[in-house]
C-alpha cells in the first residue's frame, strides 16, 4: 500500500518536472572526472552568496536607510541587537570572500580556457554578474555612513563628471543632489537590497543553464563528450551528484575555518575588510586624509589614477572592466588548457598576475611619483595582455592535446617525494649532549642550494 | 639582486608608514584587568564625558563587561542621577559645542575603533603637557 507521503510526492511529480529538474543538472550531469582545487570556487560563491542574503535579510531588519540614522543603527546592530554583531561580520566578512572566491574562478577560467567556445555565452554571463556584484559592493559600502562610505562614493560619483557635455548632469542625477546625502543613501539602499540583489539572482540561474547545456570544461581543456561509453555517458565524466556534491562540501568546510576565523579573530582584516577611517560618521565637512576604496576595487582604482587624463582614466578604468567581456574572441589559440599552451601565453599569463596584484597593492597607496610609474607599467601590462593576445595566441607553438583526461599526481602521492627533498636540505651533525655525543639534523647549506636550484629549473622549465 | 633589494626596502614604507607621523607611546591597555578598566571609566567619566560622549555604551555594558555589580558601576563610576540603562551621553549639549568649539567634540570609543587605543593616550599625554 502506498502511503500518504509518497501520493503528496506524486501529486507534485505529476505537476511539476521535480525529478527531471534533479536528473538534468544533479545525478545524471556528467562532469568531467578531473576537477582540481581551481573548480571549488564556482560552488563556494554560490554559497557566499546565500550568505549574503541572508545576512543582508536579518541586517535590513535592524538598519535604517536615513543619512541622520544611519551609523547609529549599524553601531545599534554591533552592540544591542542579540547576535548582531555576528550578522554584520558575517555580511562586511562575507562581501570581501565573495571577490576572493570571485577572482578565483574567474582565474581559473583564464588558465583552463574555460571561457573558450563553447562556452562564451557562460563567460558573458559571469563577466555581467562580476560587474554587478561590483555594483552590489559599491552600493553596500555607502549604507554603514561612515567616513570612508561617504567620501569612498563621493569620488566615484564625480567620475561620471568626467564625460564631457552630460557629465555633470548626469552625476547629479545619479546623486540626486550635489552632493552624497540622504537622497543617495535611499537609492543606494534600494538598489542594494533589491535591484541588484534580483539581477544577481537571475544571472546565476543564466550562468548555471547555459553552463549545464554545454558542460563542464576540466583541467585537461578537452571535451569529454567525445568518447562516450555504450549508454551514452561520457567515460571521463562522472555524475554531479554524489560525486562533486560531496567533493565540494569538502571545500565549503576547509573554507568555513577561513571564513569563521575572520569573523571572529579579525574582521576588520588589519583595515582591509573594513576600513579604519569607516568607523567615524560621515562628516561632509571633513575629507579623511587617504581615500582609498576597498581592497577589490583597488587593482581598477590604480587604473583610474596612473591615467593623467580624468576622463581617459574613466575610460581606461571602464575599459579594463569591459575588456574582459571579449576575452573568448581575443584569444585564437586552438588549445584551451595551460597545460597545453605555449610558453608565450604562461609568461603572459604570469605577467597578467603580477600587474594585477601589483596594481591591487598600488591602489591603496596614497599617489607619489614612484608609485604613480609602477602603476603605469602595470596598467600597460593589464592592457597589453588582453590587447596583444590576438597576435601571440596566435604564434604559441601548443603542444600535443591527448583524447582523454590525464591522471595527475595526488597529494599522497607527492609525500614521499617531498619528504626525500626535506631529507636532501639536512645533514646529521654530532653535537655533544648531557656528555654524549649524538647526531642531529641540521640545515645543509650545499643541500638547500641544490634544492632551491633545482626548483627556480623546474619552474623556468614549466613556463615554456 | 642588489636592484630587487632596493626596491623592495623603498616600497616598503609605502605600506608600514603611509599613516603615522608621529610614533605613538604604547597605552598599555589591557581588557582582562577589571580594577584598571573600572578606574579607567571612572577617569573618564570625570574628565573626559563632559565634551565626549560613548553615547552608544551604557552603563549596564560597564557592569557586564567589567564583571563588576551594577550598583558599584553607580556608585563610583556614573554621575550622579544616572540610571543603569544609561547611555553614557556628554554633559554638553550639541549647541553649546558648535558655539563653542565650532563642532561636536568627537566621541572618544569611535575613535579609539578607528585609530586605536595609543592614539587616545597621545592625545591624553599632550593635554597633561
Amino acid at each position: 500500500m502506498k502511503s500518504k507521503f509518497t501520493g503528496c510526492g506524486d501529486w507534485v511529480v505529476n505537476r511539476f518536472p521535480l525529478t527531471k529538474l534533479w536528473n538534468e543538472h544533479m545525478a545524471e550531469y556528467y562532469a568531467p572526472k578531473n576537477f582540481n582545487f581551481w573548480y571549488f570556487f564556482g560552488s563556494l560563491a554560490l554559497l557566499v552568496l546565500v550568505n549574503q542574503l541572508v545576512t543582508g535579510i536579518l541586517l535590513t531588519m535592524n538598519y535604517k536607510p536615513d543619512a541622520g540614522l544611519a551609523f547609529d543603527s549599524v553601531e545599534y546592530i554591533m552592540r544591542e541587537v542579540p547576535w548582531g554583531w555576528l550578522v554584520r561580520y558575517m555580511h562586511s566578512t562575507g562581501a570581501s570572500a565573495f571577490f576572493i572566491v570571485v577572482y578565483l574562478h574567474m582565474f581559473r577560467g583564464l588558465i583552463y580556457g574555460s571561457y573558450k567556445q563553447p562556452r562564451e555565452l557562460v563567460w558573458i554571463f559571469g563577466m555581467l554578474l562580476f560587474v554587478a556584484l561590483m555594483a552590489e559592493a559599491f552600493m553596500g559600502y555607502l549604507l554603514p555612513w561612515g567616513q570612508m562610505s561617504y567620501w569612498g562614493a563621493q569620488v566615484i560619483i564625480s567620475l561620471f563628471s568626467a564625460i564631457p557635455i552630460i557629465g555633470e548632469d548626469l552625476s547629479l542625477w545619479v546623486r540626486g543632489d550635489y552632493v552624497i546625502s540622504d537622497a543617495t543613501l535611499n537609492r543606494f539602499f534600494a538598489f542594494h537590497v533589491i535591484a541588484i540583489p534580483l539581477i544577481l539572482i537571475m544571472l546565476v540561474f543564466l550562468h548555471i543553464v547555459a553552463l549545464h547545456e554545454v558542460g563542464s570544461n576540466n583541467p585537461d581543456g578537452i571535451n569529454i563528450k567525445e568518447s562516450k561509453d555504450p549508454w551514452g555517458h561520457p567515460v571521463d565524466g562522472i555524475p554531479f551528484h554524489p560525486y562533486y556534491t560531496v567533493k565540494d562540501i569538502v571545500g565549503v568546510a576547509v573554507f568555513l575555518f577561513f571564513f569563521a576565523t575572520v569573523i571572529f579573530y579579525m574582521p576588520e582584516m588589519g583595515g582591509y575588510f573594513l576600513e579604519h577611517a569607516n568607523f567615524i560618521p560621515a562628516d561632509p565637512l571633513a575629507t579623511p586624509e587617504h581615500i582609498a576604496p576597498v581592497w577589490y576595487f583597488t587593482p581598477f582604482y590604480a587604473i583610474l589614477r596612473a591615467i593623467p587624463d580624468k576622463f581617459a582614466g574613466v575610460i581606461a578604468m571602464g575599459g579594463a572592466i569591459c575588456i574582459l567581456f571579449v576575452l573568448p574572441w581575443l584569444d585564437r589559440s586552438p588549445v584551451k588548457s595551460i597545460r597545453y599552451r605555449g610558453g608565450i601565453y604562461k609568461k603572459a599569463i604570469l605577467l597578467f598576475v603580477i600587474s594585477f596584484v601589483g596594481l591591487g597593492y598600488l591602489g591603496m597607496q596614497a599617489p607619489t611619483a614612484t608609485a604613480t610609474i609602477f602603476a603605469r607599467i602595470c596598467t600597460a601590462i593589464y592592457f597589453g595582455f588582453f590587447l596583444l593576445m590576438p597576435i601571440y595566441t596566435r604564434w604559441e607553438k601548443t603542444k600535443p592535446v591527448p583524447k582523454r583526461l590525464t591522471e595527475q599526481p595526488s597529494i599522497e602521492d607527492r609525500i614521499p617525494g617531498w619528504i626525500d627533498t626535506a631529507n636532501e636540505m639536512v645533514k646529521d651533525v654530532p653535537v655533544e649532549q648531557e656528555g654524549k655525543i649524538v647526531t642531529k639534523k641540521r640545515p645543509d647549506t650545499a643541500g638547500i642550494a641544490n634544492v632551491l636550484i633545482r626548483t627556480l629549473k623546474r619552474l623556468k622549465a614549466s613556463l615554456d | 639582486m642588489k636592484k630587487l633589494l632596493q626596491i623592495c626596502l623603498l616600497l616598503m614604507p609605502l605600506s608600514t608608514f603611509a599613516s603615522a607621523g608621529v610614533s605613538l607611546e604604547s597605552a598599555d591597555t589591557s581588557l582582562s584587568d577589571s580594577k584598571s578598566l573600572t578606574n579607567g571609566a571612572k577617569l573618564y567619566v570625570e574628565y573626559c564625558l563632559g565634551c565626549h560622549s560613548v553615547k552608544y555604551i551604557r552603563y549596564l555594558n560597564i557592569a557586564d563587561d567589567f564583571n563588576i555589580k551594577e550598583a558599584t558601576v553607580l556608585k563610583d563610576i556614573a554621575p550622579e542621577g544616572a540610571g543603569i540603562y544609561d547611555k553614557m551621553l556628554a554633559a554638553m549639549n550639541e549647541r553649546d559645542a558648535k558655539k563653542w568649539f565650532g563642532t561636536t567634540p568627537p566621541d572618544l570609543s569611535l575613535i579609539a575603533r578607528s585609530r586605536g587605543a595609543d592614539s587616545l593616550y597621545l592625545k591624553q599625554n599632550m593635554a597633561k603637557k
